[in-house]
């Protein structure tokens, strides 16, 4: 019986979405205390890493 | 939640972090509230920024219907998952995305690598020796959730004045390669080896392409489903030469045990 599931489609990252090299864009937006973020800003100079999930609810 | 166990070693180490998603601020608030979360949660919602910096989900409903699952109204607006690090300047020094909305970022992997860029850290491992070489595997974490990347890294050192053949290898002979005994649920992607150079045999017409010294192979693998505790069982396999004999093909077996968590849902 052959898999009948469609196969993933393949995506290539490296061209979504910022690219490595490349200043990551600004960015604002509330956090969990309704306090409004600007993720350069409260980075205060630090290296920073930035993950992007798809809820934290499902 | 591997991320928040290290948020003391990463905010002293210098990092700061982000996590974004299209929840409203009193998902998130209840969310870090209920798991002790204290870095930013970032509420986009209405997935403004995840579209502005080109990263919505176009290929959801694919993603979904491979699952053979219904696209539903809350598929909308979601990222593709993944993790940006930036440097002090801000700029994008990499970037680890997955191919699926079902897998979740491992972030907790890259914040290991950065806090502990040429040794690994915590997580679990397994080592090995024979007489043509010494490699130990490493998982960057002793726990797994469902639909979790991890990463099984090999670090190998060959034997001085020693090589081990690399793909591809003519009839006959055995090049580096790793293999994970199946376990249900476990999903385990193609494993990733340095570019071998290659080798000239005096008096053989065949190409050869050989490893040599240290290299580090990656195997990229998930768990479908929470089966407990497991052990990951990898089985390397290689053959070495020298410059002027080759040894009978060899084989390690690693064992890593890793044990099973639920994914954390706030509802």
């Amino acid at each position: 019986m052959p898999d009948a599931r469609p196969p993933l489609p393949v995506l290539d990252f490296s061209r979504i979405g910022p690219v490595v090299g490349a200043r990551f864009p600004d960015v604002v937006l509330p956090d969990q205390h309704g306090r409004v973020v600007d993720l350069h800003a409260a980075r205060e100079g630090r290296r920073a890493i930035v993950v992007f999930h798809r809820s934290a609810s499902w | 939640m591997e991320l928040q166990e290290r948020h003391g070693d990463v905010e002293r180490a210098g990092i700061a972090v982000f996590a974004v998603s299209y929840d409203p601020v009193p998902v998130l608030a209840s969310f870090a509230g209920r798991y002790g979360i204290t870095y930013a949660l970032l509420s986009d919602g209405g997935s403004r920024v995840i579209r502005s910096l080109g990263l919505l989900n176009t290929h959801i409903e694919a993603q979904a219907a491979h699952y053979g699952k219904p696209f539903e109204e809350h598929h909308r607006g979601v990222p593709y998952p993944g993790t940006f690090m930036l440097d002090e300047r801000g700029v994008v020094v990499e970037k680890r995305f997955e191919q699926s909305y079902r897998v979740r970022p491992q972030a907790a992997a890259l914040v290991e690598e950065w806090l502990t860029p040429d040794r690994a850290g915590s997580g679990v491992r397994a080592t090995a020796r024979t007489h043509e070489l010494a490699v130990t595997a490493w998982v960057s974490q002793a726990t797994y959730r469902p639909y979790q990347r991890l990463e099984l890294r090999l670090d190998l050192a060959v034997g001085s004045g020693l090589h081990v053949y690399g793909n591809p290898v003519p009839e006959g002979y055995t090049p580096l390669s790793v293999a994970i005994d199946p376990l249900e649920s476990l999903e385990v992607a193609v494993p990733q080896w340095p570019e071998p150079r290659p080798f000239q045999v005096a008096g053989l017409d065949e190409r050869f392409v050989v490893h040599e010294g240290a290299l580090r192979g990656t195997v990229p693998l998930f768990f479908a489903r929470n089966l407990g505790c497991v052990e990951l069982v990898a089985r390397l396999r290689y053959q070495a030469c020298s410059a002027d004999e080759c040894y009978p093909p060899g084989e390690v077996v690693l064992r890593l045990p890793l044990e099973g968590l639920e994914n954390v849902r706030d509802r």
